[in-house]
């Protein structure tokens, strides 16, 4: 299957991965491959203690007021412009939306006068210029605008391993028009893994459906959160996938830790594994599975994954 | 419907079969509402709507809309519940002030599924997100975020979200020892990843904090039952 994700020129001029709240406590491996990577890729980067939490799982929960959401996400934008890395590289979609929207909003003068005058109690300003400068990209765009490099690097080869995407929907969704590719049908990922070897699913039946996570609903309705995420597993089982790659954490914790109670209540087996993209290609490009893709923090077992591909031998960290 | 020999004086009408009054004024029917039974209409409910600042690239496609139903044909809580959002689209036009006390659209996922393939530019999505907004503020809506109270004040102190900590026994129950494990491991193995303290600096956390209290996310957090109901800034 032919890539389909358009070329763009690499992605330079100071990145700055925003650090997600659920990537840092539930998959820090994928933020360390992320870094793993760009040393590869020589994408010049920071991590920036001064950045803050985007906010989405308060604002998502319903708790949160938007120009709380809205001036935290000028705040951040100010600081990652002060430090001269104005290109945040987002490892979870609802980071990535969050901000956008938010960039969205305070382009309306008036708006913007709302949240520069919270800001103006932290000694700080949402500028013309901060808005010029800031660019909110997906870390997989980072890693895309890269791609050419991955041929080279190949240390350990995908063959035989059939690979799905599950397109995060804060990604693909609130702002369709800005997607490298298709939105309603993203392969982004499976093109950044085909140098490997993988075999892709591409299009499926229940592709664009939603993960089930639903912020407030996987806590608080469960049953109904879990019937969506079923229809994926059921569909992609069918598919007869090894791994289903994920590009925010929202979706990887609910498909990655309900995978089994969701097997157990249906009586359904979904033989699949479930890795953030940049882990696959990392461990493609001879990464250490425990030092640099943290796969203990996984669920489901990935270990036989790794045998298939030799990934317990020779690992780089 | 009067006999069709009677004609009420208007020979024409009886020869019709229609009444006379609906003769002399055909839009009464319609000026009737005999279609449904309609609350009267909120303008406040519409206007909020029409003038958050998060529907400002979605007016157009809320005035525009429809009708089609292209939102629900997508939509993982329509799929599994009885929430609607081409209903929802219909009563937030009318101004329905029912919305105000409606449970159906707590089951939104905000998947953003409806946005993405209206074909005028609504957000049934963004629409839920000001009216579940305004539940909340009312008081109607505080039984839906109240569960949340306590990991909203581990934000306040901390600077920064994760997976909510009241709810870390149910988790544990459904995914299992191996996820413990890596909860009470966790900083051992982020520093042998190389990555360094999780949270945001202290000036960072500070800012934020004044952030926070300046758009009334404190007084929120209080509101739903945060710190016993008791504001930690107030004596």
């Amino acid at each position: 299957m032919a890539p389909t994700t358009p070329d763009i020129p690499p992605v330079t001029g100071g990145v700055q991965i925003f650090r997600s709240c659920l990537i840092s406590t539930e998959y820090p491996g994928a933020e360390a491959a992320t870094k793993w990577l760009f040393d590869r890729f020589d994408v010049e980067y920071i991590v920036n203690e001064d950045q803050t939490c985007c906010t989405g799982l308060g604002y998502y929960t319903d708790m949160m007021p938007f120009p709380t959401t809205m001036a935290i996400s000028a705040r951040n934008s100010c600081v990652a412009v002060e430090a001269d890395h104005p290109i945040q590289s987002y490892l979870c979609s609802t980071c990535y939306a969050v901000n956008k929207k938010s960039q969205h909003v305070l382009a309306v003068p008036e708006y913007r006068k709302t949240a520069n005058e919270v800001l103006g109690e932290i000694g700080r300003e949402y500028t013309d210029t901060v808005d010029r400068t800031i660019q909110h990209r997906h870390t997989l765009e980072i890693l895309w605008s890269r791609h050419h490099s991955i041929p080279g690097l190949i240390k350990r080869r995908l063959d035989g391993i059939k690979v799905a995407t599950h397109p995060a929907c804060h990604y693909c969704k609130v702002f369709p028009d800005d997607v490298l590719g298709d939105s309603e049908n993203f392969m982004l990922p499976e093109d950044l893994l085909e140098p490997a070897g993988v075999i892709k699913t591409g299009n499926y039946n229940e592709k664009t459906t939603h993960c089930g996570a639903g912020f407030r609903q996987m806590f608080v309705n469960p049953a109904m959160s879990q019937a969506v995420t079923r229809e994926k597993l059921k569909r992609l089982a069918q598919e007869k996938i090894d791994v289903l790659v994920h590009m925010c954490p929202n979706c990887a914790v609910q498909f990655d830790r309900h995978h089994d109670i969701i097997s157990q209540v249906t009586q359904e087996e979904y033989p699949f594994v479930h890795l953030h993209v940049q882990q696959l290609v990392a461990l493609a490009l001879g990464a250490d599975p425990d030092k640099v893709c943290g796969v203990i923090s996984h669920s489901q077992d990935v270990e036989p994954i790794l045998q298939r591909i030799g990934a317990r031998e020779g690992a780089s960290v | 419907m009067t006999d069709k020999n009677e004609d009420n004086g208007n020979p024409e009408a009886a020869e019709n079969g229609r009444s006379g009054d609906a003769r002399a004024n055909p839009y009464s029917f319609i000026a009737e509402d005999v279609f449904c039974d309609r609350p009267d209409a909120s303008n406040d409910l519409f206007e909020r709507i029409v003038n958050d600042p998060r529907m400002h690239d979605h007016v157009d496609g809320f005035l525009s809309c429809i009708q089609c139903g292209i939102c629900t044909s997508g939509c993982p809580a329509a799929r599994f519940s009885d929430f609607s959002p081409r209903e929802v689209a219909r009563r937030a036009l009318e101004g329905d002030p029912t919305l105000l006390e409606d449970d159906s659209l707590w089951y939104c996922f905000y998947c953003y599924t409806c946005q993405s393939r209206c074909p005028r530019g609504n957000s049934v999505a963004v629409i839920n997100q000001v009216i579940r907004g305004m539940q909340v503020e009312s008081g109607y809506g505080v039984k839906h975020v109240e569960m949340f109270a306590a990991w909203g004040e581990q934000f306040y102190e901390k600077g920064m979200g994760g997976t909510p900590q009241i709810f870390f026994a149910d988790i544990a129950e459904v995914c299992g020892d191996k996820w413990k494990y890596f909860i009470e491991h966790r900083e051992e193995i982020r520093e042998e990843l190389g990555l360094g303290d999780m949270y945001p600096s202290k000036k960072a956390a500070e800012e934020m904090q004044t952030i926070m209290d300046k758009t009334g996310f404190r007084e929120r957090l209080v509101s739903i039952g945060a710190w016993g109901g008791k504001d930690p800034k107030k004596a």
